[in-house]
């Protein structure tokens, strides 16, 4: 019996070593930068799927000065603080621009190039400054930072009409076609679109910049060695050249210079916010979703269960392959297809209150649960009832909702319970559509505070509701005694 | 006259035949005991004359009226009709558990009156707030047959109304057998226990 025990701790102990070695040894052998892989040209997928862009080439060249090798970690970008501060990253390295918020959080680089949201207008264009755009037409990308500093400056003010479009090349074309005289774009971006499809002859950028954002790299706040390290190595790779060379490859000139970080407080990132009111509004989503899909699935599972148990055989077999493809997929994919699958195969379709699709999704697939769950409560409901019933000549829906449904409940009760429970947790999923309900809540805190007390306080609320759930139904078991 | 009349019927599962060519009458007011030994398809008969199952060939009628003619039955809506001639006291009384007592009774035909005689006169009344599962054997089958006597039927099933009384219980299901037959109800009861039939009068009809 010890030998035994000896064999399997042994082989226990080998298949964790098998496990955790890759991560553990490489640690110091390797400099880890976390990026979003959506920031042309500064980290983007290439066309092998492999991450390229001025960024990595220039995080290539420092590493090979500070003597690592490079590994890229595409990461949730909202989850940066989170990832540094739990050592998973060495570094955030990726178009990301200076804040003060970001300054408080993590500790940043000085500053290795400034991007500016700067006007591009046609080349043969009469326009030479900003104040030549007055009472012009200007275009810009929705939701860009470009656009909202236009509104916020003198040259938005004074504008004739400002359009949003939905890309920046929406925008160019747009200036093309004389439909506006300029569009606000970000410099670097349009750089490279500009190197990459030889449009240089097309548009010219104008001097002065609407506004300038400072890029820097962040480490891991109070990890002043490694920042010191790492604007040594990148001091040095400016001085040897070939950071002007990497920039001029992705943007066509070299942008790349030293100066101490600065900029503006951005709007969205310094919010004062109380923990306690966020997740108490994330919980009230969580326990609407929760409650229009318990209500609205629980009559609809019955109703499958009995609809499938009428003559008309066709009816059975939807019903039972609409159970089956229910319970046989994530209901991830299920809110997924709904909301992005169905508008595109019928465009008629498009409903974009996010809320309103999940809930429906929710709903079907909570009832595909219920009905069979109820099937088996049928199944167990004694056949002598049904011949009672018949011989009685009691009424079909008298029978059905005073006699079959009570002694279902009953033994389908545990189960029920099990399911409402499942769905407390599930209304969690319902964040990939976009609304933000008590979890998503709480990691929304969480990876800007990076302090792990919402993820605890949204816990216990968790099983708060499931203990009352727990309690409702273990009250309704007694009442459905019939002693 | 007589109230039932089988003609030779037939009835199986499947390949295996119950019963062939069967003939089987009542007359009214009659008490009849249908004897024999188990799997010769006593209580299936019972099923097949109150319409839990059908019949694969022959000829029923009940109160004069045709249910099945050579193995062709009536509409649904007329079989329903003339089977609410018939009540039936199940083996096992089958009584609804989640309902009270009164309501057992009530979700059949809400007739108070009714239901207030018929539970005094069983004694049955003081019981009428109680779940089945709380209610003696011989009170349970005594609910069983007030609840077949709800839609006023004219002849009454028992299915083995003895295999789950004991002894005391016994002579009181006699007693109240003599007593519905006296009130002119027909009566007929599929059992295997000997000395309950030989305490009743009755026309045995034997199944070996």
């Amino acid at each position: 019996m010890k030998r035994k025990i000896f064999i399997f701790l042994s082989v226990f102990t080998l298949c964790f070593n098998f496990l955790f070695c890759g991560s553990c040894s490489a640690e110091d052998d390797y400099f880890v930068i976390g990026v979003d892989v959506n920031v042309p040209p500064m980290g983007f997928l290439g066309e092998n799927g492999e991450v390229v862009g001025l960024d990595i080439d220039l995080a290539n060249e420092v590493c090979k000065v500070m003597g690592k090798k490079l590994k890229i970690q595409p990461i949730d970008w909202d989850a940066k603080e989170l990832e540094l501060n739990t050592n998973k990253i060495d570094a955030i390295w990726n178009g990301m621009s200076y804040t003060p918020e970001r300054d408080k959080n993590m500790s940043l680089t000085s500053a290795y190039m400034q991007n500016r949201q700067v006007l591009v207008v046609k080349k043969d264009a009469n326009i030479s400054n900003l104040d030549d755009l007055k009472q012009k037409n200007i275009c810009g990308q929705k939701g860009s930072t470009g656009m909202m500093s236009l509104k916020n400056s003198d040259v938005g003010k004074n504008a004739k009409t400002i359009t949003e479009l939905d890309s920046m090349i929406d925008c160019l074309n747009e200036v093309k076609l004389g439909k506006s005289e300029a569009t606000v774009v970000d410099e670097v971006v349009v750089r490279y679109y500009f190197t990459k499809n030889s449009l240089q002859n097309d548009f010219k950028i104008l001097d002065e910049e609407i506004e300038t954002e400072d890029y820097v790299i962040a480490v891991k706040k109070g990890n002043l060695e490694l920042k010191d390290k790492i604007e040594q190595a990148l001091k040095e790779v400016v001085e040897n050249g070939r950071a002007g060379e990497i920039a001029k490859k992705w943007v066509g000139s070299n942008v790349i210079t030293f100066s101490k970080a600065q900029g503006k407080e951005s709007s969205s990132d310094n919010k004062n916010v109380n923990v306690f009111y966020e997740l108490f509004q994330g919980l009230l989503v969580t326990l609407k979703l929760f409650s229009v899909c318990w209500i609205a699935s629980i009559p609809l599972g019955l109703m499958l269960c009995f609809l499938r148990r009428i003559r008309f055989k066709l009816v059975k077999i939807l019903i039972d392959f609409y159970i089956w493809v229910m319970r046989g997929t994530p209901l991830l994919l299920q809110i997924f297809f709904l909301f992005y699958g169905l508008p595109l195969m019928f465009p008629s379709l498009q409903i974009n209150d996010r809320f309103f699709v999940g809930v429906i999704a929710f709903i079907l697939n909570y009832a595909a649960y219920f009905a069979e769950i109820f099937r088996g409560g049928i199944k167990n409901v004694d056949k002598g009832q049904f011949e009672s019933i018949k011989v009685l000549k009691i009424p079909k829906s008298k029978a059905i909702f005073r006699i079959i449904i009570p002694q279902m409940l009953r033994v389908c009760l545990p189960s029920i319970c099990n399911e409402s429970v499942a769905l407390v947790k599930d209304t969690a999923l319902i964040f990939s559509v976009g609304v933000i309900e008590l979890l998503t809540t709480a990691k929304n805190i969480v990876n800007t505070s990076a302090d792990i007390l919402p993820y605890i306080i949204a816990a216990a609320i968790y099983l708060l509701i499931c203990s009352l759930i727990n309690l409702i139904f273990k009250v309704l078991e007694n009442k459905l005694k019939f002693e | 006259m007589n109230i039932i009349n089988a003609i030779n019927i037939k009835k199986k599962f499947g390949n295996n035949i119950i019963f062939n060519n069967l003939n089987f009458e009542v007359k009214k007011g009659e008490v009849v005991t249908v004897v024999g030994p188990s799997g010769k398809g006593k209580s299936t008969l019972l099923r097949c004359l109150i319409g839990l199952e059908n019949i694969d060939d022959g000829t029923i009628e009940i109160d004069g009226k045709t249910l099945v003619k050579d193995g062709i039955y009536v509409s649904s809506k007329k079989q329903s009709e003339i089977l609410s001639e018939v009540g039936m006291v199940f083996q096992n009384y089958n009584l609804f558990p989640n309902l009270t007592v009164r309501q057992n009774l009530e979700i059949v035909k809400n007739d108070s009156d009714k239901i207030n005689v018929l539970l005094k006169r069983f004694g049955l009344y003081d019981r009428q707030n109680a779940y089945p599962a709380n209610i003696s054997g011989g009170q349970k089958q005594r609910l069983a047959i007030i609840r077949a006597m709800m839609l006023n039927p004219k002849i009454i099933f028992f299915d083995e109304p003895t295999s789950a009384l004991d002894k005391a219980n016994r002579g009181e299901i006699v007693k109240l057998i003599n007593e519905l037959n006296a009130e002119k109800y027909t009566i007929v009861i599929v059992t295997h226990d000997k000395q309950f039939v030989d305490c009743l009068d009755s026309t045995i009809y034997d199944m070996t």
